[in-house]
C-alpha cells in the first residue's frame, strides 16, 4: 500500500481527532474509504482529501431492537446522509425528534467507542 | 408446455425438510438429518452412500453453534462421512448458492450426484445476541459499528421505496398476512396461524416503519435436495423436476454505495441470468418463491422480477395478484415470513417448495397443474441474489 495510503484504520483515526477524511481517485470521484478501490471507476490511485462533514438526510429509521451494543441507545435514529461532496455515509442522528425529516441537514461528528479492546473505533454520530 | 424445451442442466430427484420453529434440543446437524431422511424416503431407488458423490451445505452464522467446518459434520451426521463437501456461505442466499455451484459441479462432468442443503439453529440465542449474529451480514466497519441492524437497512431502504412510489404500510403489512395465511397449509411451517392486516399494523416496532409481522423469525430448521445429470434422473425416479434456468447477481455490499437504494441490480441480474438460461419469460411462470424476510423485500422482489413495473409492486399487492388463487402464487410455502426463515436452510427451503409444488406433492396448499416455478433467494439488504427456474418433468 502506498505511503498516504488512508484506509478503514486511518478513517477513524482521524475521524476521532475530529477531521472527516475522504478519498479522490485519479478520475475525481470522491468516496469514504470503505475500499482501497473507487467504487465507480475501480482505480487504485486514491489520494486523502478532508471533507466538509456536512450533509442532507436522504432516509431515516428509528431503531427499537438493536444490537447489544446498542442497546443502551434505543431507541435511536439511523440515518444516510449525502455529504456536499456527493459520497454519502451512515450514522446515529442525534437531534429532536419532530426535526427529523428527509432533506434537513446534518454535520458529522463522533463520540469515542466506550468498548474495550478492538475496534477502537468511534461512533458517527450526525447533529443539526 | 409453454416455452419450447430448453435442456434442463440438472434434474431433481428428491427433497427433504425438516419441521421449522423453535426445534429445542436439536442442533444444525440433527436438523439437516431430518430433512435428509426425508429425502432418502422419497427416493427408495437412490444408494445415498453409493450414489452421492458430495454434499454442499448453505449455513450463514458459524457463531450461532460455535462450529467453523460445519460441513463434514452434516455430512457424516446423514451416513456420508468422507464424502467430499463444503460449506457455502452467502448468509440468506446460502444454500441456492450451493445449489448453482453444485449444478456447476454436475455441468463440468465431475460429479453425477449432488445433495444441496441447509440447515441453521437460531433460537438457543437470546434476541439480542441473534440480531447482532444476524447483522454480521450487514458491513461491519460503516453499518454494523455504526448502529445498523439488518432490519434497519431494509427500514431505510422501506422509507425510501414509501416516499418514491407511495407504498404503505397497509400494504406490506398484506405482504405478512398473505404469508402466513399460505403457511397455515404448510405443515412444516414454524407459524399455522392467520394473522390480520390489524395485527400487523399494530405489533411492536422493529425499525420504523417495519413492525414485528413485517420482519420473519429466528427459527431453527434444515431443508435439501438432491439433484443429479439429466441422462440418470430416470434411474431414480420418474417423478423428478428439471432445473433449466439459473443466475447469480450482486449489488454494493454497503448500502451506502447503491446507485439506487430502491431496486437491487443483485435480483435483476440474477434474474436475468435464470430467464435466459430457461428461455422463459416472467409471463410464462405459475408461481415463484421469493425473498421476503422483510415484507418489503417482497414488494421490492415484484418489481425487480418483472412480476410489474417498477414502483407498482405495493398495488400489485392491493389487487391481490400474488394470493394464491391470484394472477402469480408467490410464496405458496408461507415464504420465510410464515414458514420461518433458518438463514442457511432458507435458499433450499424455497427449492423444497418448487420441487413439491411440480410433482403435485404439495397437498392443501398445491396449486394446480403448475409447469414452471421460479426461486428467489437474497443474501442481506439486496447484496446477493441467486435465482433458479424450474420446470416440470
Amino acid at each position: 500500500m502506498p505511503e498516504d495510503f488512508i484506509g478503514i484504520e486511518a478513517f477513524y483515526k482521524s475521524l476521532d481527532e475530529g477531521i472527516l477524511l475522504g478519498v479522490r481517485c485519479r478520475n475525481g470521484h470522491v468516496m469514504i474509504p470503505t475500499k482501497p478501490t473507487c467504487i465507480r471507476c475501480n482505480s487504485r490511485e486514491l489520494k486523502p482529501i478532508k471533507l466538509t462533514g456536512k450533509g442532507k438526510l436522504l432516509t431515516f429509521t428509528e431503531i427499537f431492537t438493536p444490537a447489544r451494543e446498542y442497546e443502551k441507545y434505543a431507541p435511536y435514529f439511523l440515518g444516510l446522509i449525502e455529504l456536499d461532496e456527493g459520497c454519502r455515509l451512515m450514522g446515529r442522528i442525534v437531534a429532536p425528534r419532530d426535526s427529523i425529516l428527509r432533506g434537513i441537514n446534518l454535520k458529522v461528528g463522533s463520540e469515542p467507542s466506550q468498548k474495550e479492546g478492538w475496534p477502537t473505533w468511534p461512533k458517527i454520530v450526525f447533529t443539526p | 408446455m409453454k416455452t419450447g424445451r430448453t435442456k434442463p442442466l440438472a434434474c431433481i430427484i428428491s427433497a427433504g425438510s425438516s419441521k421449522y420453529g423453535k426445534r429445542d434440543g436439536l442442533y444444525a446437524r440433527e436438523l439437516f438429518a431430518e430433512a435428509a431422511y426425508e429425502a432418502f424416503d422419497r427416493c427408495p431407488n437412490l444408494d445415498p452412500q453409493k450414489d452421492i458423490d458430495s454434499v454442499y451445505v448453505g449455513q450463514a452464522y458459524e457463531s450461532l453453534e460455535h462450529q467453523a467446518n460445519i460441513s463434514p459434520g452434516f455430512a457424516a451426521s446423514i451416513g456420508l462421512q468422507k464424502k467430499p463437501t463444503v460449506r457455502v456461505e452467502s448468509v440468506s442466499s446460502s444454500s441456492a448458492t450451493a445449489l448453482r455451484h453444485a449444478i456447476f459441479g454436475i455441468l463440468g462432468g465431475m460429479y453425477d450426484t449432488i445433495m444441496i442443503g441447509g440447515a441453521e439453529k437460531m433460537t438457543h440465542r437470546s434476541v439480542g445476541e441473534a440480531i447482532e449474529i444476524i447483522s454480521m451480514a450487514a458491513d461491519f466497519p460503516f453499518e454494523q459499528w455504526q448502529g445498523a441492524t439488518l432490519p434497519g437497512l431494509c427500514a431505510l431502504i422501506a422509507r425510501e421505496h414509501m416516499r418514491l412510489y407511495g407504498t404503505t404500510e397497509e400494504q406490506m403489512a398484506k405482504v405478512a398476512v398473505k404469508n402466513h395465511r399460505n403457511a397455515v397449509d404448510n405443515p412444516k411451517a414454524q407459524f399455522r396461524k392467520e394473522i390480520t392486516i390489524e395485527e400487523v399494523m399494530s405489533s411492536r416496532i422493529v425499525a420504523d416503519p417495519l413492525k414485528l409481522y413485517d420482519c420473519s423469525a429466528i427459527t431453527d430448521g434444515a431443508s435439501c435436495v438432491i439433484i443429479c445429470k439429466p441422462e440418470i434422473a430416470r434411474r431414480y425416479t420418474d417423478n423428478f423436476v428439471e432445473i433449466i434456468g439459473t443466475g447469480e447477481g450482486s449489488d454494493a455490499e454497503i448500502i451506502m454505495e447503491r446507485e439506487s437504494l430502491t431496486s437491487f441490480f443483485s435480483t435483476k441480474k440474477a434474474s436475468e441470468g435464470a430467464y435466459s438460461t430457461a428461455k422463459v419469460e416472467p409471463k410464462d411462470l405459475d408461481f415463484a418463491e421469493v425473498h421476503d424476510a422483510f415484507t418489503i423485500n417482497e414488494i421490492i422482489a415484484y418489481e425487480d422480477l418483472g412480476f410489474c413495473k417498477k414502483g407498482e409492486g405495493g398495488a400489485m399487492v392491493d389487487q391481490g395478484a400474488f394470493e394464491r388463487d391470484g394472477k402469480l402464487p408467490v410464496n405458496t410455502s408461507g415464504g420465510l415470513k410464515g414458514k420461518g426463515h433458518p438463514v442457511g436452510a432458507s435458499g433450499a427451503a424455497q427449492v423444497y417448495e418448487a420441487y413439491l409444488q411440480l410433482t403435485d406433492q404439495a397437498g392443501k396448499r398445491q396449486i394446480q397443474s403448475p409447469q414452471i416455478g421460479l426461486t428467489h433467494a437474497m443474501g442481506g439488504a439486496g447484496v446477493n441474489v441467486v435465482s433458479h427456474i424450474f420446470r416440470r418433468h
